[in-house]
């Protein structure tokens, strides 16, 4: 039974598992011959595969969700300067453009076509994170230029030979080259691979027209995530968050919309985009909006295009979620982070058994540069989670990524490459929302300089002032704070660090979820005996 | 007699409904098989039974009994079901919650409530000490002695059995954990203790926290049983020693086990695959794809030039649906399966995309399948193999259970057919197919990141639905060949006695090649290889015999994964860098096709492994009996088989009454009493010399 009239259910199955199947291994060759710790440990990176008129119809499963769907849009910028006529076989595409891509500078997305008889038939592609892309990133960044290098729409590989002034010029300008073209000359080897397997897919599967089984995908993927939305009902509920920001908080505001089988995202009214590295270009906004919808509708569905075709979004040009270049990026995520919890706060009110109170998110991270005792110099970044919002049945989870799922690293794998220790990692107690069910608490890391020379370290955290919300009754959990030697400093700072100095980060926990009166005693007696909440924090479960 | 010249040798497998044995007259090479039901509350007591009967049967006297050799899923299972004992974990102060907040990871993206697993220590038993040790294992911080025996009074207070001690970097230096080990045996005598510096000294704290408290966790459990057995079989007359099997297909001796539990945790799979070796050089095929398909889980294994490939990574009870991430990790040596939701059991559905989706979730033997008519309702991989024909409604189990087809039809028809508006037989030919499409493209996938062909394998399937599953999943794959043993079903007790003796020591030790201490390095691998030696002496195994394979795992500098290599010792007495690169960089471009020559190369760890002689252990036609007398064609029953264009009449035979020499051409049925073989149109079985069915098969590209 083919809905488009092509495929039936069994073989589109077969070939969609195979072709799925290749995204995750293409994306285990790439981890595992990366020379980055952001890819390796991290996975901060996504393999995908686009039909021959640009449409994704698969990615690999443990992309960051801010790469579902920017991939073809990334694409079609991309053949804007470079025409599908102008390439050759084994040629690929690279650039990092933010308003293009991703976001911001750091991602570098490069696609390559496949050809078979002669002409495109698909296009295999992936995104990763480059810890360095030049420039002087920092919370002072007043527009896009300061933030480093723009790779515009460029021939990295023309016919299978790496372009050397392409090459030359990001030596040139990135601090740790051979960290990046490491990464980038595995992803040449990865399409390989990929190439070869697919070749090999659809011969087996007797696939002659890639095309038509992407839109047996898309138009069966859409008809699903319809359906769910279908099931949900009618209604326009009205929220916003407020984030920390800068000088000011900034406010996101939200119109959800629900009507029949469509849902609609309005993000008019949220506060215009600001001078400072958190706006939140358009594609990150639509891949972190599009992530939460398919998260409470559809999460079983592999990520294609057709899954998002339901969904209407509406962001003002000038806003802090859709602004206008060249708005400073950077740390998009900061903005970025809050939507999927903003898009999941307010469906709590039309399907509450469906979502989860909000997660000790943004994203915290933390990078250090300086010079090995040996001069050396170095670029690190470290990762660390909050707790995890509460769900309608099961407490949050601890120190859990979301909504970006990026792993943290091991501690004694840090250490061995930094004039650095870390001294503590524990969980804090009372720092998960009280609730019905208990927000997962955050986390405190202690970081020591142990070597003779200065570590400079940059960082901005959101959570510091506006608390993650607890959902349905449930109460906020703690909010974070960053302290250097003791005493609490600015969430957002590039600080210089002295010998012997240390740096601490306690991550906000995760929301509650319903009334706290209604937790069941004994988990409460539970959490107290095994030091999840103290005394003093048992007294917000107080009938 | 003493127990060493004794003619026979005895395998033992625990599994979940029965505990196989083999019994192997070394003499003449001659088999004989046993089988007890299982005893979950006391699984000596069955194993015990089981000997005794054997032994009973054949008129064999305790004392011909050279050694008996084990295998059990005890481990896993006391961790997948938590019943190990109250265990408690000391780490360096700060870094009590490292299980808990594991790599804050999720492993479901788009799961909102995707589940993680319970720390097997709970928070109030896990206590920082203060300690400090550098990334190159100098001390920082010395032991706070008055902090380790209150941390040590705290856990014996608490009535924790066993403690783990796991401090940062305590891989580059134990001294740290060692004196912690004797405080605890001051303060808080008789704990088990396991250090992470002895279980697994290697990088990475959470993945080695990880394992010493599993390993400590069933230690005590694994101890105990270990006792009664050997004292059961004692008490037998069996004088000879005991050994166990490892998840890595080597066996050690009792004692050696007894510490080292966590090294058993896949030692019953990892006798399956010694087996399926041992059945394939019978054949003639020294590449085997071992499939291996049970109720609710199939697993895939290779083995090259006899030798399994293996693995230093596992993980352990999974608590969401077989995800990966979502059980508990283990740094062990493992023989490398993949294990995918795919078994029997296996339920399919129509997912909400109109496709037709199998697994993992299982409805294991209660209710089971609905053709099993105890209740079960949905349809699963058994109902379809039964509509389709391949298995008899009245052969199942030799005809002890017979199986309701009205009622696997029913639910195929309400669950898949209808919603996807097809023929009952269509969407059975559908689940069949998706089943063998998820396994054929995990073995592929598998292979592909070994830098393996999968083509050049020979598959032996083992387990109650491998055979059934065996040729279709073959064709996949484009395998030339399967060879079906007989008595698939006791493969594992039946591998234990392929099994050498063997251990495999590890140690973490991050270095540039160029700068690489080789005189630290010849007393680092000496030391392991000394304790091996004492090993498999224990074991009786001449020390100046066993073989010793050195293996390096190197990166390029900047790199996070490793790559191993085997080194060969001359080259480390010679301090040849050269020879090491080059090692590392030809096994580096067999996986990833290309090398990276202006990078420098950093060692990670090293492995020694010292082994004992493979047994001898040759199947032919004396070994495994003779075959039954009678007409092997038993009739004809209707089979699906799409390429013949829907439902023949395929012939069914009986397995036990084939010889050697006999031939078959598929569309045909071949019955045992635990299995049924289907045999594809285009498909030719012979009979070999040891009653294996060699089968020959059609080309991918002929089938696809």
């Amino acid at each position: 039974m083919s809905v488009t009239g092509t495929f039936s259910a069994l073989r589109l199955g077969m070939a969609w598992q195979r072709i799925a199947g290749l995204m995750d291994e293409t994306a285990q060759t790439f981890v595992r011959t990366s020379f980055s710790s952001v890819v390796r440990d991290n996975w901060d990176m996504a393999i995908g595969l686009m039909d021959s008129r640009g449409r994704q119809f698969a990615q690999s499963s443990r992309s960051v969700p801010s790469f579902v769907g920017t991939m073809p849009r990334t694409l079609a910028a991309m053949l804007q300067r470079y025409p599908v006529e102008r390439l050759r076989p084994g040629d690929v595409l690279v650039s990092n453009d933010a308003y293009h891509g991703t976001g911001h500078l750091n991602d570098i997305t490069m696609v390559k076509p496949l050809f078979r008889g002669g002409r495109v038939v698909a296009w295999i592609g992936s995104i990763f994170h480059s810890t360095d892309i030049g420039g002087a990133p920092s919370v002072e960044a007043r527009d896009s230029w300061e933030e480093g290098l723009t790779i515009p729409v460029a021939r990295i590989l023309r016919e299978g030979e790496e372009n050397e002034d392409v090459i030359a010029f990001l030596e040139a300008n990135l601090r740790q080259p051979g960290e990046t073209l490491g990464d980038i000359r595995a992803q040449f080897a990865a399409y390989e691979q990929a190439e070869r397997r697919l070749q090999r897919i659809l011969a087996e599967e007797g696939i002659e027209d890639l095309d038509a089984l992407a839109e047996e995908i898309f138009v069966r993927s859409e008809r699903s995530m319809r359906e769910a939305i279908a099931a949900a009902p009618d209604g326009e509920v009205t929220d916003e968050v407020t984030a920390d920001g800068f000088e000011h908080p900034v406010t996101i505001r939200l119109r959800l919309t629900i009507q029949g089988d469509g849902l609609t995202l309005d993000f008019t009214g949220t506060d215009p985009q600001i001078a400072r590295p958190v706006n939140s270009p358009l594609n990150f906004t639509r891949a972190y909006s599009n992530y939460a919808v398919k998260c409470a509708f559809d999460p079983m569905t592999p990520n294609n295009d057709g899954s998002f075709r339901p969904i209407r979004l509406i962001a003002p040009e000038g806003c802090i979620v859709n602004p206008r270049r060249p708005a400073p990026v950077w740390g998009r995520h900061l903005t970025g982070h809050y939507l999927p919890m903003l898009v999941l706060t307010a469906l709590g009110r039309l399907i509450p058994d469906r979502v989860i109170a909000e997660c000790g998110s943004p994203l915290w991270n933390v990078y250090f540069t300086g010079e090995h005792e040996d001069g050396r110099r170095y670029v690190r970044m470290f990762f660390m989670n909050g707790g995890h919002g509460a769900g309608p049945r099961r407490d949050g989870p601890a120190c859990l990524s979301f909504p970006s799922n990026v792993a943290t690293q091991p501690v004694e794998q840090f250490e061995n490459g930094m004039p650095m220790l870390i001294t503590e990692k524990e969980l804090m107690p009372d720092s998960g929302g009280a609730g019905r069910t208990r927000g997962g608490n955050g986390q405190r890391l202690t970081f020591r300089v142990v070597g003779t020379k200065p570590v400079t370290t940059t960082y901005r955290h959101e959570r510091v002032q506006h608390p993650p919300r607890g959902i349905l009754g449930g109460r906020p959990g703690a909010t974070g704070r960053d302290l250097v030697n003791g005493k609490p400093v600015p969430a957002k700072a590039r600080i210089v660090l002295k010998p012997g100095d240390t740096l601490t980060f306690e991550t906000p926990g995760g929301g509650g979820f319903g009334p706290p009166t209604e937790r069941d005693r004994d988990a409460l007696q539970r959490d107290l005996a095994e030091g999840y909440i103290t005394e003093a924090g048992a007294e917000a479960y107080a009938r | 007699m003493s127990a060493a010249a004794a003619p026979y040798r005895i395998g033992v497998d625990i599994g979940g409904t029965f505990t196989d044995l083999v019994m192997l007259d070394s003499r003449d090479g001659r088999l004989f098989n046993g089988k007890v039901l299982t005893t979950p509350h006391a699984p000596e007591e069955a194993v015990l039974r089981g000997v005794r009967e054997m032994l009973d049967r054949h008129g064999v006297a305790a004392r011909e009994v050279r050694h008996v050799i084990h295998g059990t899923t005890l481990v896993a299972n006391a961790l997948i079901e938590r019943r190990g004992v109250p265990t408690g974990l000391i780490t360096t102060r700060g870094f009590r919650d490292v299980l808990e907040i594991g790599t804050e990871l999720r492993h479901d993206t788009y799961d909102l409530f995707m589940q993680v697993p319970e720390p097997l220590v709970p928070r109030r038993l896990r206590l920082g000490v203060p300690e400090r040790l550098m990334p190159d294992g100098s001390e920082l911080e010395p032991l706070d002695e008055d902090a380790a025996r209150e941390a040590a009074r705290t856990l014996a207070a608490a009535g924790v059995k066993a403690v783990a001690v796991s401090f940062l970097h305590s891989f580059r230096n134990p001294a740290h954990e060692r004196r912690m080990r004797e405080i605890l045996a001051e303060e808080a005598p008789g704990l088990v203790v396991c250090l992470s510096s002895e279980v697994v000294p290697e990088i990475g704290e959470y993945e080695r926290t990880s394992t010493a408290v599993c390993n400590a966790y069933v230690l005590p459990v694994f101890d105990r049983y270990l006792r009664r057995l050997g004292d059961g079989l004692r008490s037998l007359g069996l004088t000879g020693p005991l050994y166990l099997m490892l998840s890595d297909g080597g066996t050690v001796h009792e004692e050696t086990a007894a510490r080292h539990p966590i090294r058993l945790v896949q030692s019953g799979p990892a006798g399956g695959v010694q087996a399926t070796s041992v059945y394939g050089a019978a054949a003639g095929a020294a590449d085997i794809l071992c499939f291996d398909m049970g109720g609710t889980t199939a697993k895939a294994a290779l083995i090259d030039a006899g030798e399994p490939q293996r693995s230093t990574d596992f993980e352990v009870a999974r608590v969401d649906r077989f995800r990966k991430g979502s059980g508990l990790p283990l740094k062990v040596p493992v023989i490398d399966m993949i294990e995918i939701g795919a078994g029997g059991g296996s339920i399919a559905h129509v997912d909400r995309l109109g496709l037709i989706r199998v697994g993992p979730e299982s409805s294991g033997s209660d209710p089971g399948p609905a053709c099993y008519g105890l209740g079960g309702t949905l349809p699963t991989v058994t109902d379809a193999d039964l509509v389709l024909g391949y298995l008899g409604a009245e052969s199942f189990l030799g005809g002890d259970m017979r199986l309701d087809l009205a009622a696997a039809e029913a639910a195929i028809a309400r669950h898949v057919a209808e919603p996807l508006g097809v023929s009952v037989v269509e969407a059975a030919w559908g689940i069949h197919e998706t089943v063998n499409g998820n396994m054929a493209q995990a073995a592929a996938i598998h292979a592909l990141e070994k830098a393996r062909r999968i083509d050049a394998y020979t598959m032996v399937p083992i387990g109650g639905a491998g055979p059934v599953h065996a040729c279709h999943v073959a064709i996949k794959l484009g395998l030339p060949r399967v060879v079906v043993p007989t008595g698939a079903g006791v493969a594992s007790a039946f591998g234990f006695l392929a099994a050498p003796i063997s251990f495999a020591f590890v140690q973490g030790w991050v270095a540039p090649l160029e700068a690489l201490d080789f005189g630290r390095l010849r007393d680092l691998l000496g030391g392991m290889e000394a304790e091996g030696r004492r090993m498999v002496a224990q074991a009786g195994v001449e020390a100046a015999a066993a073989p010793v394979r050195i293996r390096g795992a190197m990166r390029y500098a900047g790199q996070g994964y490793q790559v191993e290599a085997d080194i060969p010792a001359e080259a480390i007495a010679r301090n040849d860098r050269t020879t090491l690169r080059a090692a590392f960089e030809a096994e580096y471009a067999r996986q990833y096709g290309r090398t990276e020559p202006s990078v420098p190369v950093e060692c990670v760890s090293w492995r020694v492994i010292v082994a004992g002689p493979r047994p001898k252990l040759d199947l032919n036609a004396a070994s495994v009996g003779a075959a039954e007398q009678g007409a092997a064609r038993k009739g004809t029953r209707r089979a699906w088989f799409p390429a013949a264009g829907g439902f023949v009449e395929a012939v069914v035979l009986d397995r036990y009454r084939l010889r050697p020499g006999d031939a078959v051409e598929g569309p045909a049925l071949v019955e045992e009493r635990e299995c049924t073989l289907v045999l594809p149109p285009g498909t030719r079985a012979t009979c070999d010399a040891a009653l294996n069915l060699v089968v020959d098969l059609p080309r991918a590209a002929d089938a696809a």
